[in-house]
């Protein structure tokens, strides 16, 4: 991969950051211009203590001072203050990024591990039974909305045989520490976690069998099947690591939505995640929570597209100018 | 000694549109050092009986009579043989250069997986592997650093090149050359004709020329067998056979002859018109007659084999005169 490649796409995206959060501050403007009348409507404020709210959420100004005063603050970490908690939106975020992180993350993951090589397998025996079976139940979990996964588990595992928690992050009033804390959040974690892996898979499958179709004609096999090479070595060798490029791209983009992939199923087993957030901060409406969310959201798909264009230009020779 | 032979070879392959019988009877011999040229139109079924040899076609695919390397019967071998018979017996140089190296894996480490294969010592990285590498990409006049490219990295020439050395790496008894030339322009074809001549003076090996071109054919091959709609029409000595063509086809195909390099009479030989016959709705009769300027009235319910014209020289033509 050469430099001016890597530039280019860092560039690139750090221009998309621009543009995003410009569309951040002046979206929630048009949103709404000065919250503050609604907001604290039927409170006994002074006038003196709602201009004090304006200043504290940078609503005084005109819109363009009101941009800059944004910008700065962002850049020093600084998204403003939650409407509803009055807390720092940063420690608010910060709070519930780990929960996400570690659900979305896991049953990704773990959606990958099982779902790519079942493509491939389904995909180099094709029409077998073992594909009909693993392409029906892909097509099934990945058409299904994974809220109604969610209840299904949930009413059966939890509320109906009680082998799990039915929400929450750890056990209530727990001061558990070490191994025992891991365990109980790992319990609390099985059935969310299993229902967006069920929810992930099948696009894994899918789209990993596909790519291996696409690849099951090329003359490349046929030359690696006549130099004498075992079926599972064309498999190992030639044919999964061209059909893997495709599911590299779409691992990588599919990590930008693991913080604000989850809003559902957050929601349905009280997960205290960016999901959950959200879900509050809308309700409010908390425009500094709803705004900093967006930024991390955002921050987050950037992210995961840079890495997934510069994996890609890593292992294609093709791309990246090598 | 023969190193190939085909013995009344059959290949019906299974598609959405129904059987397709590409191959419909090739018999064909090739011996050690031996150099022997296989043309014809696009669809004849060329590609097909290199497929054959070593049982690369898709699973479906039904075929007919025997295919003996070195005196095995390919299709009777247990898969563990048929893998190391691979490359060894036979090696192939596919047609489409531009498709048949793997684009994310550096051609030298192609070469390299076909030497470890089917070497019992030689290990990947080793020393004797590298030079091995070096000297068969030096053999076919590359410079031995362009192990370390990919292959999008290379001109259509080079990678020509590197499949022919890819082909040489475990020193097999036959190389197929499927259309090795075809690609290229005509300063390269030259040049990669010069080659694969030397190769076969060097080292003695038997090559199978197939090619739609039959001036290509004229300067390096011993033997030709013109193919038509899945079997061969005429067969016998490169001069002999190109001086005094019997079947009606393998002259229109020599009229285009020898107008080395002009790509149109290259797709199209001189004047011969229409289409090469789908083989799924193959004419009745010699399926050549619909295109044919000798045919009779025989020849649309006639179906002629090869007819022994002299030792060394057949057609499958009605007028051609069986000789005793
Ligand atoms: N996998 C396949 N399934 C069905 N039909 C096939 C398949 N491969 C080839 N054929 C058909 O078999 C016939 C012979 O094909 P083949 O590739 O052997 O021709 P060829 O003589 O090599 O032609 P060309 O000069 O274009 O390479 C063609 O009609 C082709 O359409
Ligand atoms: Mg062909």
């Amino acid at each position: 991969m050469r430099a001016r490649f890597v530039v280019g796409k860092i560039l690139g995206s750090l221009a998309t950051l621009a543009f995003v959060l410009a569309v951040n501050f002046f979206l929630f403007r048009v949103v709404n211009d000065d919250p503050t009348g609604s907001l604290f409507r039927g409170r006994n404020l002074s006038p003196d203590q709602i201009q004090r709210r304006r200043e504290q959420f940078n609503l005084t100004g005109t819109k363009f001072e009101q941009f800059l005063a944004y910008l700065r603050q962002t850049a020093r970490g600084n998204l403003g203050d939650s409407f509803l908690s009055n807390r720092p939106v940063t420690t608010e975020i910060m709070e519930a990024v780990w929960p996400t992180l570690l659900l979305v993350g896991t049953a990704t993951v773990l959606a990958m591990l099982v779902g790519i090589p079942l493509g491939i397998h389904a995909g180099w025996k094709r029409r077998s039974r073992f594909d009909a079976a693993s392409t029906s139940f892909s097509m099934f979990t990945y058409s299904v909305p994974d809220f109604w996964l969610g209840m299904i588990l949930l009413a059966v595992f939890a509320v109906g045989l009680g082998w799990f928690p039915t929400g929450g992050f750890e056990d209530a009033g727990s001061n558990a520490t070490g191994v025992a804390a891991l365990l109980d959040q790992l319990h609390h974690m099985a059935l969310p976690a299993l229902t967006l892996m069920l929810a992930y898979i099948g696009e894994y499958v899918i789209v990993m069998r596909s790519s291996i179709l696409d690849t099951l004609n090329e003359d490349y096999l046929q030359l690696a099947r006549a130099k004498g090479l075992r079926d599972a070595d064309v498999r190992r060798r030639h044919a999964v690591p061209n059909a893997l490029l495709p599911v590299v791209s779409l691992t990588a983009l599919n990590f930008g939505f693991v913080l604000s992939g989850a809003i559902a199923v957050e929601a349905i087993f009280s997960w205290p995640g960016l999901g959950q957030a959200t879900l509050e901060a809308i309700r409010g409406p908390d425009f500094p929570m709803l705004q900093g969310l967006f930024l991390v959201f955002s921050i987050a798909a950037i992210l995961a597209n840079l890495i997934a264009d510069l994996l890609y230009a890593h292992l294609d020779p093709r791309v990246g100018g090598r | 000694m023969t190193i190939l032979e085909l013995r009344d070879l059959h290949v019906t392959y299974k598609s959405d549109r129904g059987d397709v019988p590409a191959v419909r009877g090739v018999d064909l011999a090739i011996a050690a050092g031996e150099t022997v040229g296989l043309a014809g139109e696009s669809g004849c079924g060329k590609s097909t009986i290199a497929g054959a040899v070593l049982r690369l076609l898709p699973r479906d695919t039904i075929v007919g009579g025997q295919v003996l390397l070195n005196g095995d019967d390919v299709y009777e071998l247990k898969p563990g043989r048929l893998r190391a018979v691979r490359w060894t017996a036979a090696a192939i140089v596919f047609q489409g250069a531009l498709h048949s190296l793997n684009p994310v894996r550096r051609v030298g480490e192609q070469i390299e997986e076909a030497i470890v294969l089917h070497s019992d010592r030689g290990d990947a990285g080793t020393h004797a592997v590298r030079d091995r590498i070096t000297g068969l990409l030096e053999r076919v006049g590359l410079r031995p650093d362009l192990a370390r490219s990919y292959p999008h990295q290379m001109s259509g020439g080079q990678r020509q090149r590197v499949l022919i050395a890819l082909a040489l790496a475990c020193e097999p008894d036959l190389l197929i050359a499927d259309e090795p030339t075809t690609a290229l322009d005509v300063m390269v074809q030259a040049q990669v004709l010069e080659l694969l001549a030397e190769l076969q003076r060097d080292r003695g090996l038997a090559l199978l020329f197939i090619t739609h071109d039959l001036s290509v054919l004229s300067t390096t091959c011993d033997r030709l067998a013109v193919m038509y709609a899945g079997r061969v029409v005429e067969e016998g000595r490169t001069v002999d056979l190109l001086k005094t063509p019997q079947h009606p086809y393998t002259r229109a195909l020599a009229r285009a002859f020898p107008t080395i390099g002009d790509p149109r009479s290259r797709m199209n030989p001189s004047g011969l018109g229409g289409d090469p016959p789908d083989p799924t709705h193959l004419p009745s009769g010699c399926p050549f007659h619909p295109r044919c300027d000798m045919a009779i009235e025989a020849c649309a319910t006639a179906d002629v084999l090869l007819r022994p014209i002299r030792p060394d020289r057949a057609a499958a033509c009605v007028h051609v005169a069986v000789s005793a």
